[in-house]
This record gives C-alpha cells, structure tokens and sequence, in this order.
C-alpha cells in the first residue's frame, strides 16, 4: 500500500478525507494546519536535499502521503512532526538505493564519450550561457565578483568588503549567491536533457 | 550549528549517533536551516578550488560524493566557476583612487616618526618577515611511497584509443590505466613511454589536464631514453578523466608535442 519513492503515479494518490484526516492531526484549526503542512513539507525538502536524493520534492511528497496513509489508518502518532521524520528517514534509505542504480540526465551527458576535453567543456557552456543570460545583469555581476578565485582569509575580506560595499550583511550576501546558484543550477539540469542539440 | 559540525556531517566525520542527532536538530527547528545549504555550497567551492585539507579532501571524494544529485551540484559548480574565472581574467578594471590608499596613509606616517624609531621598526620586521620564512618556507615534496601507472601515447598501437597502461598497487598489477582512490601511498608515479623517434629531445614538458580543462604543468621526477616521469601528490588525485601531455622542447625553445596519455581515477 505505501508508494515507492519512484512511483510518481501514486504521489499524489490520497483522497480527500485522508488529507483531512492529516490535516486534522497536524492542527484542529484548518488555516494553521495547512500553514503546518507547507512548513512540514519545506522541511521535508530540506531534508532530502541535504540527504543527496535526486527528487527531494517528490520524496517529500511520498512522506507526507504515507503519514497521511498511516494516520487515516488509525495509527496513534503523538507527534506528527516527529512521525513524518521517521518516515523521511526511511524514504531516504529506498531513494538513494534506487538512485546509486540511474544516473542523472546531466551526468549522463557528461559521461557520453567526447573527443576531447574542449568538447565537452564546449558542450556544458553552451548549456550554462542561456542559464546565466537569464539572470539579471547585475545579479550575474554579483555573481563574478562573489565567487572570485581568492584564497584562504583573504577571501573573506573580499566578500566582507563586498557586503559593506552594497550596504548589507556577509549572510545576506551569503543566501543571494545561494539562490542564484539554485536558480542557474536548476536552469542547467532541465537544459541538460537537450545537451546532445546544442 | 555551527558551519564545523555542518561540514563534519556532510563528509560523514560525526558518529552515527551524532549525525542523527544532527538531522533531528535540524528537523526540530521552524524552518529548514538555509546555513546547510550556504556550507554545502562553500564546502564545494573549496573542494573545487584546492582549498580542503588532504584528509577533507579524502572524504569529501569517499563520503560526500556518493549520490547522484551531489556529483551533479559539483559539476554544475565547477562549471560556473570556471566561467566565473574566465570572466575575471578577461576582465580589466582600471580603479583610479580618491583616497589615498593604505600604503600613502602608510608612508606618510613612517616619513612623520623619527630617524631610530624607524631603524627599530625596520628591524623587527625583518627578523618578523625571516622568521616567518622560516617556518612557512615551501619544502620539497618528497614522498615516501609510490603507487606506479606505466602508460603508451594514444594512438602509439591501435588506432586512437588510449593504451591501457600497468597500474602496480600494494604489490598487485592490473593491466588497466585506471588508478583507484584511496591510492594507499604518498604520491602517482606516472611513467609515460616515449614515442618512437622523440629519444633526440633533451628536455620535455608535462602536462595535466582534466574534463574541465583545467590544466597544471607537472615537474619531471626523472627521465631516459625510453620514458619520462612524473609524480602527483595522492592529495592532489581528485576522480575524473585525466590527459597528459608530452611535449619536446627544442633547442630553440620550440615546442613539438610527443604524445597524449589518457588515464582516469576512480
């Protein structure tokens, strides 16, 4: 009855009343148990990114339905947050299993024979240009000047200088190149299915 | 949470129990902590940038590298900082100050103090600047143990494909020109067999390139009328696909390449 983390089909398979059974258990107020649910499936996600799951939103998905499965059926779950934990656990495990046995689209294209290195350095640019084109300019400039090659403390003297020159914090600098680089990454791995046309 | 123990559980160096302890930690909070994102993206840029020390190095490559989803954040990393780099290096920035810089604030002072206190300060820095020579000077590399790769030119017997070259580890030989990590010795020999007819060059260069085209000029450890070799420090292997190219240096100073050797480390 519980779905695999790879079947995407079953994902989203629970009806309404299991939900609202859920819901129910994460909070009786319906408004801030949805608010319990979107931060429950936040950091679910966070989870699995950190675990190294290729789909960490789609395990995410797969946690929350089997909690919501499990509670409909009449488990006795105290904690919620921490019952979902348990399970992620467990999604974790079965995720990664699969995963050591596909390769990603990306890597699979970087492991597709080349003639030479240029080729293929040739070849992940042509997929990163559009990406870093979609970028505003400024943020693309941010980009260059953060993550300059400079070594040991002097690069956090560089970025220090960076943050007091645009009037904010290192951390906040910090969480910007983050998300661009989430951004351009993600920009990457969905061109990277079409890497052989380019 | 501190960056450390982020690190420390990425590369797997916390105890089991620690390391639960570290997801529940994480998962109690109100939020997802955004910081493991930020250390994992910096602990990846230093991997790629040289700067983990040999045993994170070690195992960043044996325990974080172990998912798909991560060696894709490493190599979409390494993409965009290559760019990044390129970017940098074309770009030229000609920064004319308003403000005197800290070497004018500098010379002013010095010129202001008097004729011993400057002797004096001279003084001390130079033992300071002797001093710290010493203990920071660069030493040789000098390893102890070796792990030995023996390989032919591509194209020197069968078409283009690379030769396989003999790897001889711990006493074992296999013929194949894959090394594999963790080497269990100081250093790579690497004994790359002279194409026919290149026994007249006196002296050669070597060098390294891997798939992201980043290249690194290796010293020649030794050479004789039949190879020429070259060591690359264990800390220094990182997995991937690796060329290495030999060329002659002429009298003139011209350069003729000799030959390409194709190894990969896994």
């Amino acid at each position: 009855m519980t779905n695999s983390p790879q079947d995407s089909s079953k994902v989203s398979r629970i009806n309404e009343e299991v939900l609202t059974l859920f819901l129910k258990a994460l909070s009786p107020d319906r408004d801030e148990a949805s608010r319990h649910y979107t931060s429950l499936h936040l950091k679910l996600v966070g989870f699995f990114r950190m675990k190294g799951v290729s789909q960490p939103e789609r395990d995410a998905d797969t946690t929350l339905d089997r909690a919501a499965l499990k509670i409909a059926g009449g488990a006795l779950v105290p904690e919620v947050n921490r019952y979902c934990f348990g399970i992620a656990r467990n999604v974790a495990r079965e995720s990664l299993r699969i995963d050591s046995r596909e390769s990603s689209a990306f890597l699979k294209s970087l492991a597709n024979p080349v003639t030479s290195p240029e080729e293929l350095v040739a070849r992940i640019t042509n997929v990163l240009q559009p990406c870093l084109e979609q970028l505003a300019v400024e943020d693309q400039k941010f980009l260059q000047d953060y993550c300059k090659d400079i070594k040991g403390r002097a690069r956090s003297v560089h970025r220090r200088q960076l943050a007091e020159d645009m009037n904010t914090t290192v951390l906040a600098l910090r969480m910007r190149v983050t998300r661009l680089r989430t951004k351009l990454a993600d920009c990457v791995k969905q061109r990277s299915g079409n890497i052989y046309d380019v | 949470m501190t960056d450390e123990r982020i690190i420390a559980y990425l590369l797997k160096e916390l105890p089991e129990e620690e390391s639960e302890q570290f997801e529940e930690q994480c998962f109690q909070q109100e939020s997802w902590p955004e910081q493991i994102n930020l250390v994992e993206e910096e602990l990846i840029d230093d991997y790629l940038r040289g700067e983990l020390a040999p045993e994170q190095r070690q195992h960043f490559e044996l325990n974080y590298l172990t998912t798909a989803a991560r060696q894709e954040r490493v190599s979409v990393a390494s993409i965009l900082l290559r760019h990044v780099d390129e970017c940098n290096a074309v770009a030229t920035v000609s920064v004319k100050p308003d403000e005197p810089g800290w070497t004018e604030r500098f010379r002013a002072f010095w010129n202001s103090q008097a004729l011993a206190f400057r002797a004096g300060v001279a003084i001390a820095a130079i033992i300071i600047i002797v001093g710290a020579w010493w203990i920071f000077r660069p030493r040789p590399f000098a390893p102890r143990t070796f792990a030995t790769l023996t390989l032919n030119a591509a194209g020197m017997n069968r078409g283009n494909a690379p030769q396989p070259g003999s790897l001889e580890r711990a006493g074992q030989t296999a013929q194949t020109s894959t090394v594999l990590l963790p080497l269990n010795a100081d250093a790579l020999r690497i004994s790359l067999k002279l194409p026919g007819g290149s026994a007249t060059t006196v002296r050669y260069r070597v060098e390294m390139e891997n798939i992201h085209a980043e290249k690194k000029s290796l010293t020649i450890e030794r050479q004789d009328a039949q190879s020429v070799s070259v060591l690359i420090p264990a800390s220094q292997l990182a997995r991937g696909q690796y060329v290495l190219k030999l060329s002659g240096v002429k009298d003139d100073g011209t350069e003729q390449r000799l030959g390409s050797y194709f190894f990969s480390v896994e």
